[in-house]
């Protein structure tokens, strides 16, 4: 009996001690799925990128639901850039030389100017032109700059550079966005990219 | 073989000469004309045409130091451009930074490679004229051992239109 009682008391408190333990359990559990949902929320809310949005062009209001075409390509940088944009853009543009014209047709390239600062509008839509005729050059008010940044997750900074000429230089990100007709980016390239890379996407886009 | 060896014997019977003909047509004259000595070479240079809507155009090859010196890089100009400038692109957390390299310094045949994308010469406000197909002269300017910019390297690179 003693134990029995011995045992039972045993299992009393191996009951209490389970029930804790099992309790603990339950509320570490439910954290971890409050943390995971979180988690997986957060990271599609971050992996949303693009949608509408509005610019200028030529100092005219400009919206991207407007103008969008089967492909669309943005590509944010500023007009002064020396070297890592008109790359891109020659990328881009003999890229489009190696689509067919049909094709050709289905593909719209928008370069950003993040620059408003220094780029005039005209400047911006003149400079994106000379790679392909059909190239868009826009620029905005900060605000849409930053709002189509936040979009695409393309963040930039103007850094001073007092001992340039040019009294600074924007770091931005060297990436291509593809992007369909609600402004969804449909893929990505990043750079190091050649014009093969970027014609065998749209090539597959198509 | 034979012209191997005569086009740098003719080279130095022409540096001669000429010194000998700027010591001969006085002293007063002597200063201004410093024999140039090409110290750097730009292997397979050229830079881009500049395009409307931008001040801005970049220059492209290997920089290779030629002489049997150490040398520093502290500047370039063109008669075709307002100024030009060295810098480097550097990839920083996704981001393309572009800066501009004050001095480069090259040891005897080191080479620094200028390549879309990395490093570059900026080049401002060319001269209106200056269009594809032209050639354009950039003179490196060079520290002497006082640490003066007093030593001038020309290139002579074609000027290509962007692709
Ligand atoms: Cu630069």
């Amino acid at each position: 009996m003693s134990n029995f009682g011995y045992t039972r008391g045993m299992q009393t408190d191996d009951a209490k001690t389970y029930s804790k333990i099992s309790k603990l359990i339950g509320v570490a559990s439910l954290v971890v799925l409050v943390g995971l949902t979180l988690a997986v929320f957060l990271y599609q809310r971050e992996s949303i990128d693009g949608g509408d949005f509005e610019l200028q062009y030529r100092n005219q209001p400009w919206r991207f639901s407007e103008h969008a075409n089967d492909i669309n390509i943005l590509y944010i940088g500023y007009a002064k850039c020396p070297d890592v944009c008109p790359m891109t853009l020659s990328h881009v543009a003999q890229a489009l030389k190696q689509l067919g014209p049909a094709d050709q047709q289905k593909v719209s390239f928008f370069f950003l100017s993040v620059d408003r600062d220094h780029d005039n509008q005209d400047d911006v839509a003149t400079y994106a032109s000379q790679f392909n005729p059909s190239f868009i050059g826009l620029s905005g008010t900060r605000e849409q700059i930053d709002n189509v940044s936040r979009l695409y997750h393309a963040t930039y900074i103007i850094d001073p550079d007092p001992n340039s000429r040019l009294g600074y230089s924007i770091s931005h990100a060297d990436r291509i966005h593809f992007l369909d007709r609600k402004g969804k980016v449909i893929t990505k390239i990043q750079s190091p990219h050649s014009s093969d890379e970027i014609a065998s996407a749209l090539k597959g886009l198509l | 073989m034979n012209s191997r060896i005569a086009s740098p014997l003719t080279s130095v019977i022409g540096s001669f000469l000429a010194f000998a003909v700027v010591s001969v047509s006085g002293h007063s004259n002597a200063q201004a004309v410093t024999p140039v000595t090409p110290r750097l070479d730009l292997e397979r240079g050229y830079v881009f045409a500049p395009l409307a809507g931008s001040p801005a155009t970049a220059g492209y090859g290997v920089l290779t130091n030629i002489s049997k010196e150490t040398l520093t890089i502290v500047g370039v100009n063109s008669e075709s451009f307002k100024a030009i400038e060295l810098h480097e692109t550097k990839e920083e957390n996704g981001l393309m930074k572009m800066k501009r390299l004050p001095k480069l310094t090259l040891k005897p045949q080191q080479k620094f490679e200028l390549k879309p994308g990395g490093n570059h010469l900026m080049l401002f406000e060319a001269n209106p004229l200056v269009k594809q197909g032209d050639r354009v002269t950039l003179v490196f300017q060079i520290e002497d051992k006082t640490g003066k910019p007093t030593i001038q390297s020309p290139v002579d690179v074609p000027v290509k239109a962007r692709p």
